[in-house]
């Protein structure tokens, strides 16, 4: 044991109690059966809150997340014995927790190791089922498996803590409705099922890494998050989908850069101008293993040519040196796969860097009429920063002027205005 | 389809590894039976006391009133059409391997 300090253990149970209760509940969720799992929100809620006031009274305990995974068992096999009489819990198991003879036995077969990852996975699916819509699936993950309270989600995702609460309550009546069953799904099922996960994993990310929240610790925890649960889905049975090492691949080369993106003032820095040696060495490293790992099959994914596209700028020496040639064939397959209009634009973006800003120019105009890109702020910012190229200041300054109107994000603004005053 | 109880007589302390061994034959035994559908409930007893409450005023506390083998140890209730049934279920119950099975069918009062 180490001598209470009240913030020490704050400071240590934030960043343990986000990582432990997404597993609490997802061990206990096995248990109780998922239409039980704000049961198993609320257990979870009380170890924690058990831990707070006993650590605070005589120390950090040697093994934290023991601790805590104890106390969870205790508190979930007393939780089982008040309720056998007049609640059902898992399906599969209700009669083994029923019972005396079987109750410790099935129990701690459910907290090994082995068993608390299985439960995570089928949380995993739970959360990003696609019967739930996209937001309740992201309140969902970030409530249930990354332990995020409703403020952060709120924060996270741009929205009030109302309407936060609003997505879970839909999202867990359609659960308890047994709409949505709590297991990995099997065969050509889980194909289908790992996209909407994907899917939902990489959003998580993005909010992260792009999104216009100015709480910069909640944009990192979303990222790792992300690549936290991506990490799960690379470990047996799963371990066979390339595409899931792209994903992770895409995900280290971008959180690779994180740091060097935004200055001390939380003022976005561009590609052209941040300092390369800050890039994480380490985790393009990793994600160069991982990019190779997915390097098998015979699909390609969007997350193969995202994750090429990204490793491409990661390996240019200098924004100058970057092989735009090549980001652009990738780009090129990317809208073979995914024709959407975005990735025109940062097509268009990249003809610009290869084939100069008078292509770039045209191309954009062309895109103005894309109805899906009227309110994105990207396109005149782009059409901006290409007319400055060619020194036309005046266009330049119109299309800024018109690109701050598409956006909220505080360092989006900020840049725009660094860019009119140019 | 009725009722019945097995009520498990006879005590036997078990060391860890019998205990493990017979926990999985039981798991498995009871497995079968709720994939059967034939699966009820049941719960083990305490051994080392009981009270016998003969009326109001007459309690005995030393227990277990029998001999050892003779105590009930607990007791499971599944599904079975006849007592045929009922006793071919007990002969494959692993509870078996250390107790008696006293096979009853439970009563439906009129």
């Amino acid at each position: 044991m180490q001598p209470a300090n009240t913030s020490k253990v704050n400071e240590l149970v934030d960043h343990l109690f986000r990582r432990e209760s997404g597993k609490m509940v997802a061990v206990l969720t096995r248990l109780f059966g998922v239409h039980n799992l704000e049961l198993a929100e609320d257990v979870v809620q009380d170890t924690l809150h058990q831990a707070l006031s006993d650590w605070q009274k005589s120390g950090i305990p040697n093994n934290p997340e023991g601790w805590l995974m104890v106390v969870a068992r205790r508190k979930a096999i007393n939780l089982l014995r008040r309720e056998r009489y007049t609640q059902n819990f898992a399906d599969d198991i209700d009669p083994f927790l029923k019972s005396e003879w079987t109750l410790s036995y099935t129990i701690d077969n459910v907290f090994l190791e082995t068993e608390i990852k299985d439960s995570q996975l089928r949380m995993i699916f739970t959360c990003c089922h696609p019967e739930l819509s996209h937001e309740s699936q992201l309140a969902l993950t970030l409530k249930t498996l990354c332990g995020f309270s409703i403020k952060e989600i709120a924060n996270a995702l741009l929205t009030t803590e109302s309407t936060i609460n609003k997505r879970l309550y839909r999202a867990k009546e359609k659960i308890r409705k047994g709409d949505i069953r709590f297991e990995v799904p099997l065969g050509n099922e889980l194909l289908r099922r790992l996209d909407a996960v994907y899917l939902t994993i990489y959003l998580l990310f993005n909010e992260g890494y792009n999104s216009s929240t100015d709480d910069l610790l909640i944009r990192k925890d979303l990222c790792s998050e992300a690549m936290r649960l991506t990490l799960l889905l690379t470990e047996k049975p799963l371990d066979a989908y390339p595409k899931t090492h792209a994903l992770l691949a895409l995900m280290c080369f971008h959180a690779a850069r994180f740091d060097s993106r935004i200055d001390d003032k939380g003022c976005i820095i561009i590609l052209e101008e941040q300092d390369r040696s800050l890039w994480n060495k380490e985790l393009i490293g990793k994600g160069i293993d991982y990019l190779t790992k997915s390097a098998h099959g015979e699909h390609l994914s969007s997350f193969h040519l995202e994750a090429s596209i990204a490793l491409q700028h990661c390996m240019a020496k200098s924004f100058k040196e970057t092989n735009w040639k090549q980001i652009y064939t990738f780009y090129d397959k990317l809208y073979e796969i995914k024709p959407s209009p975005v990735i025109q634009l940062n097509k268009a973006i990249i003809a610009g860097r290869v084939y100069g800003p008078e292509e770039a120019i045209i191309e954009l105009h062309r895109l103005e009429k894309d109805k899906n890109l009227v309110n994105y702020y990207l396109l005149p910012a782009s059409l901006g920063e290409f007319y400055l190229q060619v020194n036309n200041k005046e266009r330049a300054k119109t299309y800024f002027e018109k690109a701050k109107k598409l956006t909220q994000s505080k360092a989006e603004l900020e840049l725009l205005e660094r860019k009119l005053k140019s | 389809m009725k009722e019945f109880m097995f009520l498990v007589r006879g005590y036997h302390k078990l060391t860890e590894e019998e205990s493990q061994q017979s926990m999985q034959k039981y798991v498995t035994w009871m497995q079968g039976m709720m994939d059967k559908g034939l699966y009820k409930g049941g719960q083990p007893l305490t051994q080392d006391e009981g009270r016998l409450v003969k009326n109001p005023s007459e309690v005995l506390t030393d227990g277990p009133f029998m001999e050892a083998k003779e105590v009930i140890g607990g007791y499971v209730i599944i599904n079975a059409n006849n007592y045929e049934e009922a006793v071919e279920h007990a002969k494959a119950c692993p509870l078996l391997d250390h107790c008696a099975l006293e096979v009853r069918e439970l009563k439906a009062m009129d």
